[in-house]
């Protein structure tokens, strides 16, 4: 050790760790006996602690200056406002729902007279004459659009369409065809789970994993308190999911996305088809487990 | 935010990345203390530390994460809140006045060197907190202050510490603090 260093130049080096593994053993050894050291090492170690809790206070005093928002669910006048929501949304609920019950007529009457327009008039079927159109020439496709959907006499739009002869340019049907849902077809959740843990498990198909893209809320919710649903591309988690961290899992294969939660050290499945509220199921599959952890563990 | 380019910001000392992890994980681990008998001040009081640790334990550059930052965090959190409660449930039950004493004293001596820190620059206070607490190197010490290199760093935090030394010196007698 350099004796030529003062005790003040001497602590200094110990507390920077600039000293070599023989150097500091020796300063140990001179602390337990030399008082003047200790004492100016103890002054030192004073300086470093205070200078470590300012820096502390500091960040704690930044951290505190950062605005929370509280989520709106928490708030005291949520559950007056969701009440009103509640009530104005089955409102309009109800009446878009009838409304789009006479589109799906208008819709209906629009097929039959494309249909019309494209067929050989050789092949246009002969109509009895007891349902023979009674309207105008002149105002044919309002009258179409405004009586059918009261009366559904659809025999009689094709008579009236076959005698008057359209042409196609004037008519463009607009087909609105809803979404295929292979899941409708069957509405047991499980058997549903089943075959997509079945498919997940080979993850032949499985090109990519990508961190979650799916907009995520969590709410609570006395009723469902270990359930999930999706709605409008976003994620509800009910139940009391602000206690532990969670984690979003979505998988990109060849025949869609999947998506996972894992939480409390668990994986269950979500089915983004499902837009009800939805238990949780545990995935027990061990083999897909194991497979979820590795992928969870390269993401990180 | 992926938690590895969280990471790779703390690791250079950057703060922008500390208040997004506070705003982020603030419900969560709140929720934490204050479901387990804590009052909301105590829930922000622990989860504020518990970052703080995380942001030096980032900083120096001693963290391997082998799981995610919020799994880590919640660690920290639930760690925190129990030996709080501990220490609670010990201060109820000590009734000793010559541990009260000690205490006292040792938070004046805090105090004194409180004041000094905060009478000097704001450029040692920033270059001694970022080498003694944080833990940066002196290579991220010189870039974050703007210093051509690292030995003009180390010169200027050698003469800062130097200064508070003589400093808190000069303005308490030394009885104050020598045991």
């Amino acid at each position: 050790m350099n004796r030529n260093l003062t005790n003040e130049e001497l602590v200094n080096s110990y507390l920077d760790n600039e000293l070599s593994d023989i150097d500091r053993l020796d300063f140990e050894n001179r602390l337990l006996h030399d008082s003047e050291l200790r004492e100016e090492y103890n002054f030192q170690k004073d300086l470093i602690e205070g200078i470590k809790e300012v820096r502390r206070l500091e960040l704690k005093s930044r951290l505190s200056n950062i605005p929370i928002n509280t989520p709106l669910y928490q708030t005291v006048g949520f559950k007056a406002i969701a009440v009103a929501s509640i009530s104005a949304g089955i409102g309009f609920g109800a009446y878009y729902l009838l409304k789009e019950d006479d589109n799906l007529e208008l819709t209906v009457v629009d097929i039959i007279e494309n249909k019309i327009t494209q067929t050989d008039e050789k092949n246009i079927p002969v109509i009895p004459d007891a349902i023979t159109p009674i309207f105008n020439e002149e105002s044919k496709e309002e009258k179409i659009a405004d009586v059918v959907p009261q009366e559904k006499p659809k025999a009689g739009i094709v008579a009236k369409n076959n005698e008057v002869k359209p042409e196609p340019k004037i008519i463009q049907p607009t087909v609105i065809q809803p979404d295929v849902v292979e899941s409708f077809e069957d509405e047991d959740i499980e058997s549903e789970d089943i075959g997509i843990e079945r498919q997940i498990d080979n993850f032949e198909d499985i090109k990519e994993h990508v961190e979650s893209t799916v907009e995520i809320a969590t709410v609570k919710d006395k009723r469902n308190k270990f359930h999930y649903k999706f709605f409008e591309n976003k994620l509800y988690l009910l139940g009391s999911f602000n206690e532990m961290p969670y984690e979003i899992i979505e998988l990109n294969s060849s025949k869609g996305k999947s998506y996972f939660l894992y939480y409390d050290d668990c994986f269950y499945k979500l089915n983004a088809e499902q837009v009800k509220p939805t238990p949780l199921i545990k995935i027990e599959n061990d083999s897909l487990v194991h497979e979820l952890r590795i992928i969870q563990s390269n993401q990180q | 935010m992926k938690d590895s380019e969280v990471l790779n910001k703390l690791s250079k000392g950057d703060e922008s990345a500390l208040d997004y992890l506070y705003k982020k994980y603030y419900r969560m681990m709140t929720n934490l203390v204050i479901k387990n008998n804590g009052t909301e001040q105590e829930a922000k009081d622990i989860y504020q530390d518990a970052l703080v640790v995380f942001w030096q334990k980032a900083t120096s550059g001693n963290l391997v994460l082998t799981s995610k930052i919020s799994t880590f965090l919640y660690s920290i959190c639930l760690n925190l809140w129990r030996k709080e409660l501990e220490r609670k449930s010990r201060l109820i039950h000590d009734q000793k006045d010559g541990a009260q004493y000690s205490n006292h004293e040792s938070e004046e001596k805090a105090k004194i060197i409180h004041d000094c820190i905060n009478e000097m620059g704001e450029t040692c206070r920033k270059i001694l907190s970022y080498h003694y607490f944080d833990g940066l190197s002196m290579t991220d010490i010189a870039e974050k202050l703007g210093y051509a290199n690292t030995d003009t760093a180390k010169t200027k935090k050698y003469k800062c510490k130097q200064k508070l030394y003589q400093l808190v010196k000069s303005k308490y007698s030394k009885s104050d603090f020598l045991d």
